[in-house]
């Protein structure tokens, strides 16, 4: 690919959930300082990819490397520790946790940065910070979400990887929210896993993009040759763009 | 006996026993209420902390260093008991309550093989332990008012641990969702192995504990395991100050009955527990 060094690269991954053959050879490469997207339909094996990635389901076969480093299979916290932030998009946050204690369980940097980061965190979504001491469950669905991406912020991460962050919000959030995460990978040198739906607006901040179809990846590309693939992306997608 | 002195002495009984029962229930709150494992032999733990602090009494003649050694046998009896046959079972509560009825079995059995006829503790020179006071024309052991400062103590301590320390923090979170936990970095298979370690502590210590006021008997086992399931039910699973109220409550009913109409005691601790389950079955401090 052609967005300089890999950051993550994925080969071959074959997955079986409950006996279902699930990942049936997904490969695909994530670069830094970027914003890589996984489009596809409804269970295509989007979730799944992300969840095996990261030591949630272990694949039968095929390699996760994490800058260069095999990290197949390792156990969920040794990769998070190793500098991948997750956002699941189900079951996101604890909400029986107050907001900060959310805040305060992703942060894994050092003590004395802690209360810049929460700074940082606060700066990007302030009405976390007016609710900081209320329990996460009783937020509105919304800014659950935001409580979500902030958790995976939190965390010293060089990747994050994000499910569906736009699920459940309104267009409002969703432009705040990529806004955000376009700035993230742009000050800050951050690299991004995103799995979306909204590709409408998604593809504004992207800038490879693969596509994924009954279990594996079947194209990918830069984010500028979207008009010219618009034939491909319509039959994967379903959608017209 | 007159009736205020009568009141008085059937109040200070409640506030001690009180107080067993809560250090009986507190790892449980943990282990049961915290981390959802069903432990059964919860109790024989309790039991068998009172038997080991007895005999390592008679051999040390020494109070605290008698209490530190049965708590560290505790955390290692939890250690091993974690590792061996609960973590093979996290999740599945039926599994949970064949091992661990298990090794209650196991317990029981090995507690009346070596201790056939229990332990009787025995008459020391320490005031605190063995002294008696008056209040009021009432003789009162000394050693009831140490065990309401500890029980105290106990649920201050508790109660900063879970709301105020990242342990707390991170116990509360793998409670709700393992896998969620890890993925906020939380090595859970320690976390549940402390959470399971610190459980049993608390079992082997409140054992030692109300050693020197019920000794050893061949039934403290049996009868502080009921009682310590009966707490999480009456409190509320997910509540740790649930358990403390649910202790009070309890062991309010339980004197006072004692007292004022003893053929129905222990019975009514139980009757307590069903009509909580039946008229709210959340328990009296549950979310």
């Amino acid at each position: 690919m052609s967005l300089g060094r890999v950051i993550l690269s994925v080969r071959d991954l074959h997955t079986y959930i409950a006996g279902f053959y699930i990942l049936q050879g997904v490969s695909f490469e994530a670069g830094e300082k970027s914003i890589t997207a996984i489009l596809g339909r409804n269970g295509v094996g989007k979730t799944t990819t992300l969840k095996t990635i990261m030591g949630i389901y272990k694949p039968v076969k095929g390699e996760v490397r994490f800058k260069d480093e095999n990290v197949t299979a390792l156990p969920t916290d040794r990769i998070v520790s190793k500098g991948v932030s997750f956002v699941p998009a189900e079951k996101s946050i604890f909400g029986t946790l107050t907001v900060l204690e959310n805040l305060k369980l992703a942060y894994n940097g050092p003590k004395d940065k802690f209360a810049d980061r929460l700074e940082t965190v606060y700066s990007m979504f302030p009405e976390l910070k007016r609710f900081s001491s209320n329990r996460a469950g009783e937020l509105s669905g919304g800014q659950q979400k935001m409580l979500a991406v902030a958790c995976g912020i939190m965390r010293e991460h060089e990747l994050l990887i994000l499910d569906e962050p736009s699920e459940g919000l309104s267009p409002l959030y969703v432009k705040t929210l990529l806004k955000e995460l376009k700035g993230l990978s742009e000050s800050y040198g951050k690299s991004i896993l995103l799995v979306e739906q909204n590709f409408a607006l998604a593809k504004e901040v992207i800038d490879y993009v693969y596509l994924m179809d009954k279990g594996v990846v079947v194209a990918g590309f830069p984010a500028e040759k979207i008009p010219e693939k618009d034939e491909l992306i319509r039959r994967v997608l379903g959608v017209k763009l | 006996m007159p009736l205020l002195e009568l009141l008085l002495s059937a109040i200070v009984d409640a506030l001690a026993y009180s107080s067993m029962i809560y250090m009986a229930a507190l790892g449980l709150v943990i282990i049961f209420g915290l981390m959802d494992v069903f432990n059964l032999s919860h109790g024989a733990f309790f039991g068998l902390g009172a038997y080991i602090f007895v005999t390592v009494f008679y051999a040390t003649n020494n109070f605290l260093l008698s209490i530190l050694v049965t708590a560290l046998i505790g955390a290692a009896v939890g250690l091993a008991t974690e590792r061996l046959i609960i973590r093979p079972v996290y999740g599945q509560p039926l599994a949970q309550l064949l091992v661990t009825m298990g090794l209650m079995t196991l317990l029981f059995t090995l507690i009346q093989l070596v201790w056939p006829t229990g332990l009787w503790f025995p008459e020391t020179e320490s005031f605190i332990v063995s002294g008696y006071v008056e209040i009021a024309s009432v003789r009162v052991r000394v050693y009831k008012f140490f065990l309401m400062v500890v029980g105290f103590t106990l649920f201050a301590l508790m109660s900063i641990t879970l709301s105020k320390t990242m342990f707390g923090v991170k116990l509360r979170a793998g409670t709700e969702s393992r896998e969620l936990a890890r993925v906020f970095g939380v090595n859970i298979d320690r976390l549940f192995s402390l959470g399971f370690m610190l459980g049993s502590l608390l079992a082997f210590l409140g054992g030692a504990l109300v050693a020197p006021l019920t000794h050893a008997t061949v039934e403290l086992p049996v009868h502080f395991s009921l009682l310590a399931f009966a707490i999480p039910v009456v409190g509320g699973m997910k509540s740790y100050t649930g358990a403390f109220y649910a202790s009070l409550l309890v062991g309010f009913v339980d004197r006072f009955v004692a007292y004022f109409a003893p053929w129905l005691t222990f019975a009514v601790d139980l009757f307590v527990m069903i009509a909580v389950l039946l008229l709210k079955p959340e328990g009296l401090f549950g979310r």
